[in-house]
């Protein structure tokens, strides 16, 4: 009986080892290709939930500071210096902006690809967004926005598959881009745009949605990035 | 009478499942299914005790929770062992119900013959 | 034939499995409506996109919470202060591009052997990728590309902020080189989408740079 007990203890430490062994290897590193395709999907899910809450931490972190700054400004000069930082982020991207402006749309085309027409012609692509945002700014656009991300110096438009990400986050069609500028010369450069001509021509033929509309009053949020300023040096 | 409880309480169970506002967590979904499935399994295998005459509602309850669980850990160990282990709980279980099924559709078409040439 | 509490109980364990599974219905069905990855690799290309973006996040709110520290202190001097805030402003200005800025960097030097002018795109995808891999500061040609930088394309020349600039362009870049030249090389990367072009790209890394401010 004794040595029976024994044979299992051994046996059950063996598997134990064997399994335990196995789990470090796997646990440690998540090994995507390995994965089926739902888990991807899934764990994209879980790590996008938990950078959305990362980003919420961070903002409250951003506003106690400030609120922290605002305490300690002992005297007029220290807030007139708050106030110039803060009106340089705002230029940068990183900072609430409010005034006049316009809003661009774009939206893929619902009609029916046509045989013999490339599919590409009827969608909005991300170097299009590059495209109307360099328009935009030859307007002198002061702040830029596409949906709900504010756009700063160093922001990327990129895309995967069909979805279209500024700065990593996904943002859904229809595409609004909103800039704050004098609405005229902005209007005026989009009127003389070759790439507005393009887009409108696409418009004709393949029924790509695109609209313009001058907008009295734009508030544009501040950039969800991390402003990294470290990296280099600022020199006399 | 018997079938009509069974769909009342699948209807009412979907409309709490609704009501309530919890999913489950994502990386666990995997795993719930598979219990969700040996969980099936459990039930299928009750009725057919029950028709048999051989139903223990000990043997069903104990089975329907600790199938489930297991079914569920099992997946999990398979996922952090790298091994598609639910496969095996999604074969034993998906097997076992088409054959309870399947003896449960013959027995209750002996009891209707029966009754018919009973009568 | 069943017996009531035989019946109860089976009644009981099929209503507690149909919650969960439309619990799971829930979850999974949310995920297919939305606007997302449609195959494996885009998840793949995505999750790691949400990894870079997650690690600076993570790095982010440690440096802010220094920063809470420090601040929620009894006593903060107000010379301290002042001068943490004009070093703000000071490398504010300078990522701007309204003073020059010098670190390390990465040299690209593009050219087509044929003189083919380089479309506005080609220039734009540049410098998205550019900052996308954590460029700080970009020249082309000694001009600095700031906020207000725009391209355009005339019949024979490429201009930045109405101004020529003519081949071969020089892009010079601070930022992390590593990060910048892996973004470069990439399969489907720039570099091979300009050599499909006949275009010569030359990377040069580790180049101490001196960039000049937008007005310079």
């Amino acid at each position: 009986m004794r040595n029976i007990i024994f044979f299992f203890l051994v046996l059950s430490i063996i598997t134990g080892l064997l399994i335990g062994v196995q789990l470090k290897n796997s646990v440690s590193k998540i090994d995507l290709s390995a994965m089926g395709d739902l888990d991807i999907l899934f764990l994209w899910r879980e790590v996008e939930k938990s950078t959305e809450e990362l980003q919420k931490e961070n903002n409250g972190l951003k506003n106690e500071i400030k609120k922290l700054e605002n305490e300690i400004s002992f005297d007029e000069d220290t807030t007139a210096l708050l106030k110039k930082r803060e009106d340089l982020k705002t230029k940068a991207g990183f900072g609430t902006m409010i005034g006049t402006g316009l809003v661009v749309t774009l939206a893929d085309s619902n009609q029916k690809v046509r045989e013999r027409d490339d599919p590409y012609f009827y969608l909005i692509h991300d170097s299009y967004l590059r495209a109307v945002v360099n328009v935009l700014k030859s307007g002198g656009a002061r702040g830029i926005s596409i949906g709900s991300e504010r756009l700063n110096i160093g922001s990327k438009i990129t895309c995967v598959g069909k979805v279209i990400m500024v700065d990593g986050k996904r943002i859904a069609p229809p595409y609004e881009i909103k800039a704050i500028g004098d609405p005229v010369s902005l209007a005026n450069i989009i009127r003389t745009s070759s790439f507005f001509r393009m887009l409108e021509h696409y418009r004709d033929n393949f029924g790509i949605q695109l609209g313009v509309k001058i907008l009295p009053l734009i508030e544009l949020p501040p950039s969800q990035e991390s402003l990294n300023l470290e990296l280099f040096e600022v020199l006399p | 009478m018997l079938p009509l409880v069974f769909i009342f309480s699948i209807l009412f169970g979907v409309a709490i499942g609704f009501i309530i506002p919890w999913q489950i967590p994502l990386v666990l979904s995997k795993y719930v299914s598979v219990a969700i499935l040996a969980a099936l399994d459990s039930l299928i295998g009750g009725l057919k005790a029950s028709l048999d005459n051989t139903f223990n509602s000990k043997i069903f309850l104990s089975g329907f929770l600790l199938n489930a669980l297991l079914a569920g850990f099992f997946a999990y160990l398979g996922d952090m062992l790298g091994l598609d282990l639910y496969l095996a709980a999604v074969v034993v279980f998906g097997t076992r119900i088409f054959q309870n099924i399947a003896i449960m559709r013959r027995m209750l078409l002996m009891n209707f013959n029966k009754k018919k040439e009973e009568r | 034939m069943i017996s009531k509490p035989n019946l109860t109980f089976i009644a009981l364990c099929l209503f507690i499995t149909t919650i969960f599974t439309v619990m799971l219905f829930k979850t999974r069905e949310s995920i297919y409506r939305e606007v997302g990855p449609t195959t494996t690799q885009e998840a793949v290309s995505y999750l790691k996109e949400l990894n870079i973006k997650k690690e600076e996040l993570h790095k982010e709110k440690e440096s802010l919470e220094l920063r809470k520290r420090q601040l929620s202190a009894a006593y903060v001097e107000k010379g301290e202060f002042i001068d943490l805030v004009n070093n703000e402003i000071n490398k504010l200005e300078g990522y701007l591009g309204y003073k020059r800025v010098s670190g390390l960097g990465i040299k690209i030097v593009l050219e087509s052997p044929e003189g083919y002018i380089v479309s506005v795109e080609t220039i734009l995808d540049l410098i998205n990728d550019l900052w996308s891999s954590g460029a700080v500061a970009i020249t082309i040609n000694e001009k600095r590309v700031t906020w207000e930088t725009y391209f355009e394309l005339t019949e024979e020349d490429l201009l930045m902020n109405e101004m020529e600039i003519n081949q071969p362009y020089l892009i010079e870049v601070i930022g992390p080189e590593d990060v910048i030249r892996g973004t470069m090389y990439m399969p489907g990367g720039f570099v091979e989408k300009m050599q499909l072009r006949g275009i010569n790209v030359e990377i040069t890394k580790n180049v101490p740079l001196d960039l000049p401010s937008r007005g310079d």
